[in-house]
């Protein structure tokens, strides 16, 4: 079984070390970005099976990622799971037009991150997304 | 005062009427004009065509008497300053008057023009000030929301990190544990929740009262909806060794019409409070029917209950039913206020019925059918 590599995109130091140990040890490959533009750049050198995204990002935000995400023909499938500390209410909506495969309020449990992670790679669309992004 | 003022008297005595307008143009400064009706039809009106500074109202009109003049012209023009002008010397009608919402009252037949002036500018005076207060109520409120809104957002990121790296301790990922230590970080994982409860909260606070919570009804499968709640949920309940169960009968139960979003969210809650409440064996029954209210959903546990006094309250802001050592258990009480504003903006009804013979307790709420909302719409 190859190893899936993921890219984590969070601008806090912590939290993005906290979380790159997480899932490294849960069995991925794990590249990082810190801002908008790496989260672009990186994607598309590194190539990830999927990423992990924060919203509130310096740069620009996770929006725009999404939308250059979309915009980009070798990115347009690589499935992104949005991990955020913004209200989910206010944007969900926004968030929704980009058919994301997660959606999760920080901080997020383990088991549920990892869970909607595995389905994700496998092509799956968490089924509890939405819920998720209402609860809170 | 710089600008002139436009004056409305509704006054059906011709007589008293012209007294009134003397003594206002002699006792007062910067009357710019006095206009004149004579009903209480005539000066709504009048009123509805636009704004005046004040009004001076007679009680006693032709099609209109005593406080329900009052209460007519208070409701449909709460911000202009109402000064009663009377016949009659009635000291507990006056106090009745004022505490409708006139500013004043005054006896035309021992007022002065001073007097008068007095009252009338005076009245304008408190009027601006109630609404100045109100403008910087309303902003302190708005301010209060973004507020609210702003420190959920801030506080999330470095708790994520707290249990992200507390977490990475406690599952032995970086390294084993002694039981001691396990047991210490269980108990910082366990307030950490909390936390994030809290945080929840406050951003739901802030969400319900600045009205961003969209109501987006559609025809929505329910057992669907409860599939995917019950299935979010079973790995908690399996952690604190408590079995959900579903009972459906899909074939008769229609669609209803409601936002999908905003029903998980409800459930998410009810389903989170009955894990929450019940013991360890315990168990928790979701069903779904329909009768002529609607369909209704009842989430029913084996937990400790609602206590009979509580059974309104529960639903109010802020309330928290205190058991035996769980004072850590929840967020801030607000979980089932918002279930029941999100159910009631949906035009369905929530409640807890309270059964002394049977443990636990058994919420339940409807949503209308497609047909219901239709009928509904149509009326």
């Amino acid at each position: 079984m190859t190893t899936h590599k993921i890219l984590l995109v969070e601008d806090d130091d912590d939290l993005r070390r906290g979380l790159a140990r997480r899932l490294t040890a849960s069995g991925y490959d794990v590249v990082l970005a810190a801002d908008s533009l790496a989260a672009v750049s990186t994607a598309r050198t590194e190539r990830p099976d999927l990423v992990v995204l924060d919203i509130g990002l310096p740069g620009g935000n996770g929006l725009t990622v999404l939308q250059r995400y979309s915009d980009t023909a070798s990115l347009m499938f690589t499935p992104v799971v949005v991990l955020t500390g913004r209200d989910p209410i206010a944007i969900e909506p926004d968030v929704r037009k980009y058919g994301v495969a997660g959606f999760l309020t920080k901080p997020a449990d383990n088991d549920e991150l990892l869970r909607v992670i595995e389905r994700a790679l496998r092509g799956e669309r968490d089924p509890a997304a939405l819920n998720e992004a209402s609860r809170n | 005062m710089t600008t002139a003022l436009n004056l409305l008297l509704v006054e059906d005595s011709p007589s008293d009427a012209r007294l009134l307008e003397a003594y206002l143009e002699e006792g007062m400064l910067g009357v710019g004009s006095i206009e004149r009706e004579s009903t209480l039809e005539g000066a709504l009106a009048r009123l509805s065509r636009g704004r005046v500074d004040a009004i001076l109202l007679d009680l006693g009109l032709p099609d209109s008497s005593g406080l329900d003049t009052i209460r007519q012209v208070v409701t449909t023009n709460p911000e202009v300053p109402v000064i009663i002008v009377s016949g009659l010397s009635d000291e507990s009608l006056a106090e009745q008057a004022v505490a409708l919402g006139a500013q004043d009252y005054v006896l035309k037949n021992a007022v002065t023009p001073k007097d008068l002036a007095r009252a009338v500018t005076y009245a304008i005076r408190r009027a601006d000030v109630i609404e100045e207060t109100e403008r910087v109520k309303s902003d302190q409120l708005d301010a209060k929301d973004r507020f609210l809104s702003h420190v959920s957002h801030e506080l999330r990121t470095p708790l994520a990190a707290v249990h992200q790296f507390v977490s990475l301790v406690a599952d032995e990922t970086v390294g084993p544990l002694v039981d001691e230590q396990r047991e210490c970080l269980l108990v910082a994982m366990r307030n950490i929740r909390q936390l994030a409860l809290m945080i929840g909260d406050l951003l739901v606070m802030g969400r319900m009262s600045s009205g961003v919570v969209e109501i987006r009804p559609e025809p929505t499968g329910v057992l669907n909806l409860i599939a995917d709640c019950v299935s979010t949920f079973s790995p908690l309940a399996a952690d604190n060794d408590v079995n959900i169960h579903v009972d459906i009968d899909p074939t008769d139960l229609p669609d209803a019409w409601c936002d999908p979003l905003r029903t998980a969210e409800v459930l998410n809650n009810l389903l989170d409070n009955a894990i929450k409440f019940t013991p360890v064996g315990g168990s928790i029954a979701v069903a779904a029917t329909v009768d002529d209210k609607g369909v209704r959903v009842t989430v029913r546990d084996t937990g400790r209950g609602v206590h009979p006094e509580n059974r309104e309250r529960v639903f109010e802001q802020y309330f928290r039913e205190m058991g035996d050592g769980d004072s850590g258990r929840g967020g801030l009480g607000l979980g089932l206020f918002v279930c029941r504003e999100l159910i009631e903006r949906q035009g369905g009804q929530i409640w807890v019925d309270i059964d002394s013979s049977a443990r636990g307790s058994c919420f339940q709420f409807t949503l209308p059918t497609i047909a219901l909302a239709q009928t509904e719409a149509a009326a």
